[in-house]
């Protein structure tokens, strides 16, 4: 190996791309990372409390449809009723997520084998583990171990954040009914945090500096061993030679297309971007995309369709202060029961009262909406239900020719429907969380039966298995077409589970880059 | 882009956001604020919201009653009101965003802040302390998940 070549050219910044940098160049590889965002400063957040909600229906909207920022694509909705959310920067959607991170649990890894649909992971939770507990370290993890309904956890880096008045009163809710809950594991600093409550209303807009994200938790530790990124790159093709092999990648920066090698590449866009990817880097070898010999990629796609439920309480609460979703999450019908008329389950993730104007959106228009919105500004709390997607052929992207980013390359478009045994789970669990609100003394409650703008998710596209006819990638991320091209995002989940993924994609990030480092390549 | 929209619409926009959020005590209802300067700031230099705020718009000019009637501000308050909620329920992702755009500059407006003690100060003060005996009774549940 020259002394200047690159050993790894990572596609991607955001969860999986920056831990996996981190580990590699801290083992000694030298890394470069293509990222077609920029990074931005904590300055360019909004700073106006009362105008936040406009930002978030614009410039700071999770759909990338809505922000129209150059760095992002086009994404076509129009056959999904569930639209992917994104954000294409330094750190990817890391800063600007609610930080939510339960794991994974071991059942997960194994649905085939317990009932009989999709496929069992190549590798379990056990794995793994080690590489959560990593992961946690580097992210900053406020929780607090000891949660029934999952393995017993190392001690939580910080301790879990306040529950405030509004969680207990939810969490005694859970314990009349005898149903489990436990405090949230999240990436927000609960020490910094502690008696400074800033996170107000509405969304993820919150306080920048406490809300952890890959490019203020990896990429600096990442650049001490050597990784170097190259914002506002966008790759648009991964270059093959004759023999398997990818020899580096074409993108495009400031208008101009550069070529650049690399021993090795690494794809971690998301389950979104890695297809889209692949798909645009077909060849005379590579003819239905890159690595697609099973005519997989693309295919499998899985969001976590959610409900939205919520109960108005009686007096003047002030349900608004803390963290708007970390709280409290139940698992009480996370694992099958046959007797339910489905398979997998859900968990439930308590949710705060929104802002004025989310709330308000959600009462009638009229001579009526002031007086609904005195009884429920600052009364409303909720539940997000979280169901268990799974795999399916026919839930799949493709490319957009018709739409083209801001390089000429094109759209994606989403084709996706809903299941059967998704619309069971999530009828179930509106019956369910209705009642746990109820026994919190909620006197009215209405629900949302699948949330639109809720594809947070993205997970599929690029299964990993061991059969090469029936996934994309090995256990180890690497592309069964390709001798030296990585998969590291969660476009190669095989399922779903029903809890937030990134903790899982930066295990199994780091757990492909451990691999690598001992394998010497 | 062009972020304003004809002045023909801006009065139909504003008599609509008059009827979607009415005058409240000494706040005036949402149209009579001025609060379309904050739409076009916001909400029309978008391509998707503005798609959406005009499709709205000129539905609603070709509605077959308000051709009858010469245009929308000639007819009655209630078959204003059943020709904006015939769009709510037909023109379901235009209308929220129609709606998104009215309710988000309207919730933002300062008079409007103060009148529901939206008070930031306030609501920082608020403290809370982590407190480990709420865990009492869960800790009880006997593991439940599965090794595999």
């Amino acid at each position: 190996m020259k002394k200047d070549e690159i050993d790894y050219l990572v596609i991607g910044s955001g969860a999986s791309g920056a831990a996996f940098s981190w580990k590699l160049s801290k083992n000694g590889a030298k890394v470069v990372c293509l990222e077609q965002g920029e990074f931005i400063d904590y300055d360019s957040y909004p700073k106006n409390k009362n105008t936040l909600e406009i930002d978030g229906f614009t410039k700071w909207n999770w759909n990338p449809n809505f922000r129209e920022n150059k760095f992002d694509y086009p994404i076509n909705n129009q056959n999904s009723p569930i639209h992917p959310l994104m954000y294409n920067s330094v750190g990817g959607s890391t800063i600007h997520w609610t930080a939510h991170t339960p794991r994974f649990h071991p059942s997960d890894f194994k649905v085939k084998t317990l009932d009989g649909v999709a496929d069992d992971w190549p590798i379990n939770y056990f794995d793994l583990e080690k590489y959560y507990d990593e992961n946690d370290i580097m992210m900053g993890c406020s929780g607090i171990s000891g949660d029934p309904a999952n393995p017993p956890r190392t001690k939580r880096p910080l301790p879990p954040v306040p529950l405030g008045d509004d969680g207990e009163i939810m969490a005694k809710a859970f314990d009349k009914l005898n149903w489990h809950w436990w405090p949230s594991d999240n990436y927000v600093d609960s020490n910094y945090f502690k008696n400074k409550w800033e996170f107000i209303g509405s969304h993820a807009l919150m306080d920048r500096a406490s809300v952890s994200s890959t490019d203020n938790k990896y990429w600096p530790e990442a650049k001490k061993y050597g990784a170097k990124i190259i914002s506002g790159a966008r790759v648009k093709k991964i270059i093959t030679n004759n023999e398997q092999r990818a020899t580096g990648v074409e993108y495009i920066k400031n208008g101009r297309e550069i070529s650049i090698n690399a021993n090795n590449i690494v794809i971690a866009c998301n389950a979104i971007g890695t297809a889209r990817l692949l798909l645009m880097s077909s060849s005379r070898n590579h003819q239905n995309g890159l690595g697609n010999s099973s005519g997989l990629v693309g295919k499998n796609l899985m969001f976590h369709p959610y409900s939205f439920i919520r109960g108005r309480f009686e007096g003047e609460n002030k349900f608004f202060n803390g963290p708007t979703a970390n709280i409290l999450m139940s698992q009480q019908f996370y694992e099958t029961d046959k007797n339910r008329g489905f398979v997998r389950g859900f968990s439930l993730q308590m949710v705060r009262n929104h802002g004025p104007a989310m709330t308000a959106l959600e009462l009638d228009w009229g001579e009526n909406h002031h007086e609904q919105f005195s009884e429920s500004f600052g009364n409303i709390l909720g539940f997000s239900i979280i169901a268990e997607d799974l795999p399916e052929e026919k839930n799949y992207i493709s490319l957009d020719n018709r739409s083209k980013d801001s390089d000429g390359l094109s759209g994606v478009k989403i084709n996706y429907e809903l299941s059967e045994n998704s619309r069971k789970i999530l009828d179930f669990a509106i019956e369910k969380t209705d009642e746990v609100l109820k026994e919190a003394g909620a006197k009215f409650t209405f629900n949302t039966p699948l949330m639109r703008q809720a594809g947070w998710h993205l997970m599929g596209t690029a299964k990993m298995g061991n059969n090469p006819e029936e996934s994309v990638v090995n256990k180890s991320g690497k592309m069964h077409d390709l001798e030296n091209v990585y998969i590291v995002d969660g476009s190669l989940f095989v399922t779903s589970a029903s809890v937030n993924p990134t903790p899982t994609i930066q295990a199994i990030a780091l757990m492909i880059a451990n691999n690598l480092s001992k394998n010497g390549k | 882009m062009e972020n304003k929209i004809s002045e023909l619409n801006q009065r139909l926009l504003k008599d609509i956001m008059n009827i979607m959020i009415p005058k409240n005590d000494e706040i005036p209802a949402a149209g009579d604020m001025g609060l379309y300067k904050q739409i076009e700031k916001h909400f029309l230099s978008s391509n998707n919201h503005k798609k959406s705020i005009i499709s709205i718009l000129e539905s609603i000019n070709l509605h077959p009653n308000v051709r009858n009637s010469g245009n929308f501000f000639s007819i009655d308050l209630t078959e204003k009101i059943e020709i904006i909620r015939w769009h709510e329920k037909n023109m379901i992702d235009d209308f929220n965003k129609f709606k998104e755009s009215i309710f988000a500059v309207y919730y933002s407006d300062e008079r409007v802040v103060r009148k529901i003690n939206w008070d930031q100060e306030k609501v920082k003060k608020i403290e809370s302390k982590w407190d480990p005996s709420i865990l009492e009774k869960v800790k009880k549940i006997e593991s439940f998940w599965k090794k595999f």
